[in-house]
């Protein structure tokens, strides 16, 4: 995930760890790695560029990969309170960033295929009142946009593989491109007072949801989709 | 005698180490690093950090604490550990066996002490 992580003495001890972690199941042992992975990354974080040095005490002090072998394989038979073994909550597999993806693009689709038809219709010189009309029509075409973007809202902000930053980013996507791709061209409009400036405000508001939106859905899907493997 | 010491102490964490990162979240929900620095302080409860993961993914496993992602100042989001119902469940039930095993423990030495 940084560049800390890709330090060739981090690298080698995260090799070494996962072929003594191979009589492990899958999904522990990937939860193993990734907690040793993000506690490197944790105690290089603080100075600029670590060096060589730096990296040896941080594994230093993570012990030999062996030490970390034997602690899972002491484990194995059942930790001491009598649990069952749980399965990880629904709300943290992978599926929900899998839904929030395709829920959320339809969704910014929608949005996006609305305004574009208005814009259009605007744009081929009919003669509406351009800023009244705007809203109240939108407001029905969008329906289709807020019934696909309410259960990926949901579901984001209930589960927990993403930080409340990053959910409310992804929550606030598709009003947020609603929002943009609604005021871009009436500002357009209101600072030209001609029709080109409606046209440069669609297509900046267009670019801006579309590519921006888009990057910032595969950014957070990304990692959700990497916490929720292991 | 001193040789050992490292055998006596990794059989004692054994049974008490998870229990004490339970407690340690009764607070308040830490991140995996947090944790092992303040474990690692005296270097009584644990002496290589890395094998806190195994540990925390048991305790994930058995459900006694649940994992949250929550923003960090320094970098990338951070996974943070937080107490299960069950898991403080878990610490209660401990601490209340652990003082009567102390006890029987130094009453036991000090006993070979003084006969």
């Amino acid at each position: 995930m940084t560049e800390h992580a890709t330090h060739p003495l981090v690298e080698a001890y995260l090799r070494d760890l996962e072929a003594l972690l191979t009589g492990l199941g899958p999904g522990e042992r990937a939860e193993v790695l990734s907690g040793v992975r993000e506690h490197i990354e944790d105690a290089l974080a603080g100075g600029p560029q670590p060096g060589a040095r730096d990296v040896q005490t941080v594994l230093a002090e993570l012990g030999p990969p062996e030490a970390v072998a034997d602690e899972a394989y002491a484990g194995l038979p059942a930790a001491s309170p009598p649990a069952p073994p749980q399965r990880r909550p629904t709300l943290e597999r992978a599926w929900v960033p899998a839904a929030v993806a395709v829920l959320s693009s339809l969704a910014l689709l929608a949005v996006v295929s609305t305004w574009g038809g208005m814009v259009g219709y605007a744009g081929s010189g009919a003669d509406v009142s351009y800023t009244t009309a705007f809203p109240t029509v939108t407001f029905v075409l969008l329906l289709p946009a807020a019934v696909l973007w309410v259960p990926a809202a949901a579901l984001t902000m209930m589960s927990s593989l993403w930080s409340p930053r990053e959910g409310r980013e992804l929550a606030l996507l598709v009003p947020a491109a609603a929002m943009v791709l609604t005021l871009l061209p009436d500002l357009g409009y209101h600072l030209s007072q001609r029709e080109i400036g409606i046209n440069i405000g669609a297509w900046s508001a267009l670019a801006l949801a579309l590519l921006g939106g888009s990057w910032l859905l595969w950014h957070h899907i990304r990692a959700a989709m990497g916490r929720a493997r292991t | 005698m001193v040789s050992g010491d490292d055998a006596i102490l990794s059989n004692l964490r054994r049974g008490a180490l998870e229990h004490c990162v339970l407690a340690m979240l009764r607070r308040e929900p830490l991140y995996g690093l947090d944790i092992a620095r303040r474990l690692t302080a005296d270097g009584v409860l644990m002496s290589s950090e890395g094998t806190l993961y195994p540990l925390l993914a048991r305790l994930r496993r058995a459900g006694l604490v649940e994992t949250a992602w929550q923003e960090s100042a320094e970098g990338p989001p951070r996974r943070y550990y937080s107490l299960t119902r069950d898991g403080a469940a878990s610490v209660t039930a401990f601490a209340a066996t652990w003082k009567p095993f102390k006890d029987a423990v130094d009453a036991a030495l000090e006993g070979e002490v003084t006969p």
